[in-house]
């Protein structure tokens, strides 16, 4: 077991921990995730996994601006992300984890998508903007 | 982000909790795309409002918003809702999902939002001057303002259009910047588009070309009409993630290639001829049967010179009594095709004018209602985005080809 620290630009604020989910391609909430959090974009490659409460670890939102609700009602059911981690953080998802509470960070060093394992304990700073994992 | 006192007020408060909330989306939003402020804006125009969109969260926000006493600042009109409120149950809209979006038309109203329930607000009286910052969402609309109109707006999201309606400001990065409305690669059109569906399939080429890139378009002729570029601002959506576009001569920011470009080399040059103007057309059908069900005309809401080309085309022609001919557009178009005799004509045909809402919003419980096996059209971009949304295909063709198949119930 290591530790590994990452930095980066905060968005949203809050301390949350747990395990990490981890998707190298972009998210479109209305499409790809159902409202159970469960993802069931075809072909995605976190097609079946669930979402509800992890560290979400994925590069960008894409797609539909209607995607913000969705997230927002996702928290409302408890079945959105603890915490938002990006490479670049879109407008749709931002919205989305404003309106729901959901501390999000982007932009880290090193890349969090190399950096965190699904199912890696990670412990998030959404005040400083610092993520700390807990490699399996 | 430099903020100035009354932001950074609303930020902490002092308008109330719920202006303080979406404040701080904004601010969120700024930072995370290096804005260096704010700017103020007057233009709004909201997306996210049908039910099927707003789901129970957007619906508790409304709410929300409503209660609080808060009321928006900026002139804000809305995007399409999910049902014609006068024809609902024709529609076959269940009688719960119409009361429910009443209710939010009805905490709209209250919060000040104009209520023209229409993906083409620039048709109806909202008509932002060249150069102004606005907050609009509607990818269709967004594109049009951007690149017809000559205003600035990122496409905004409900939340952050909402946001932007309460506190008068939107964050300066993206298509609010010079540099990232230059055009950057060229389509030399080479055939006479005449008409609206053409223009779409130019729009939908010239996407499918390059997926991220700015389009500036060589050849258009002068005399496109608005209702071209709205097929066209529409359509490119549907492919390419490209919110503005140029068509040299005539859009506002390219009166030469050169301006278009910003001086800069195109990345790439790509010619539209005869030859992919039909055969992109033909690609747009995906219903490959020839029964007709359903023919709809007006996406993006139709203009009252579209009405009258229906009027035209149809020439009293009855419809197919197993064929459903709507005529989507917004309740000021209507009134106005009230007046000339349009609705009239087109009622005694058979066809039916809807407003405030669009088949996108449908729900697959109203097209099992009302059994529609497909959709037959002559917009380009609902022919593209119906199969994934509602899961039925579709006829997609010029407005006579689909008139006549309304007429006949038969695709030729």
């Amino acid at each position: 077991m290591s530790e590994v620290i990452l930095r980066g630009h905060p968005i949203i604020g809050g301390n949350v921990e747990g395990r990490a989910m981890v998707s190298n391609e972009p998210i479109c909430w209305l499409l790809s995730v159902d409202l159970n959090g469960l993802v069931v974009e075809k072909g995605h490659s976190l097609e079946g996994k669930n979402i509800a409460g992890t560290i979400l670890v994925f590069p960008t939102g894409k797609g539909s601006t209607a995607g913000s609700y969705k997230l927002y009602e996702m928290g409302l059911r408890g079945s959105a992300p603890k915490a938002i981690i990006n490479v670049q953080a879109d407008t749709v998802t931002i919205s989305g984890a404003v309106l729901g509470n959901i501390p999000m960070i982007h932009r880290l060093e090193p890349d969090p998508i190399q950096a965190i394992r699904e199912g890696d304990e990670v412990i998030v700073d959404g005040d400083k903007g610092v993520v700390r994992v807990i490699q399996r | 982000m430099k903020l100035t006192d009354e932001e950074k007020r609303m930020g902490e408060g002092n308008q109330g909790t719920v202006v303080m909330k979406f404040m701080k989306l904004l601010i969120s939003i700024g930072e995370a795309f290096d804005a260096p402020r704010m700017l103020p804006t007057i233009s709004v125009h909201v997306t996210s409002v049908s039910l099927a969109t707003l789901m129970k969260g957007g619906k508790h926000i409304v709410e929300e918003i409503t209660d609080s006493g808060s009321r928006l600042k900026a002139f804000t009109t809305i995007n399409p809702l999910a049902t014609d409120f006068t024809q609902w149950d024709e529609l076959g809209i269940p009688e719960e999902e119409a009361s429910e979006q009443l209710k939010i038309e009805d905490s709209l109203r209250e919060i000040g939002a104009i209520l023209c329930n229409t993906c083409t607000p620039y048709l109806v009286g909202h008509v932002p001057m060249f150069g102004q910052n606005i907050a609009w969402g509607e990818a269709s609309a967004v594109i049009y303002a951007n690149s017809v109109l000559g205003a600035r707006t990122n496409p905004e999201g409900g939340p952050s259009g909402l946001a932007s309606a309460l506190t008068g400001r939107t964050p300066e990065y993206g298509l609010h910047l010079d540099l990232n409305r230059l055009g950057e690669f060229v389509v030399r059109v080479q055939t006479e588009l005449k008409e609206p569906t053409e223009y779409g399939a130019l729009a939908f080429f010239t996407g499918a070309a390059q997926k991220k890139l700015i389009p500036v378009l060589a050849g258009i002729p002068a005399m496109a009409t608005c209702d071209d570029l709205k097929m066209f601002s529409a359509s490119l959506h549907g492919q390419s993630s490209a919110k503005i576009f140029h068509a040299i001569g005539l859009t506002p920011e390219a009166k030469t290639e050169e301006q278009a470009l910003g001086g800069r080399k195109p990345v790439d040059v790509i010619n539209f001829g005869n030859k992919e103007l039909e055969a992109t057309l033909q690609t747009m059908t995906s219903y490959t049967k020839q029964d007709v069900s359903w023919v709809v005309v007006g996406c993006p809401h139709c203009s009252i010179t579209e009405i009258r080309e229906v009027v035209r085309v149809l020439n009293g022609r009855k419809v197919h009594s197993n064929v459903a001919l709507w005529i989507c557009t917004s309740r000021p178009v209507k009134t106005l095709a009230d007046h000339m005799g349009f609705t009239e004509a087109i009622e005694k045909c058979g066809g039916r004018i809807v407003c405030d809402t669009c088949p996108i919003l449908s729900t697959k419980r109203t097209l099992e209602n009302l059994g529609f096996r497909s959709i037959t059209t002559n917009s380009t971009v609902m022919a593209v985005t119906l199969p994934s949304i509602l899961g039925i295909n579709a006829h997609c063709g010029r407005l006579y080809q689909c008139i006549d198949a309304a007429v006949s119930g038969i695709w030729r």
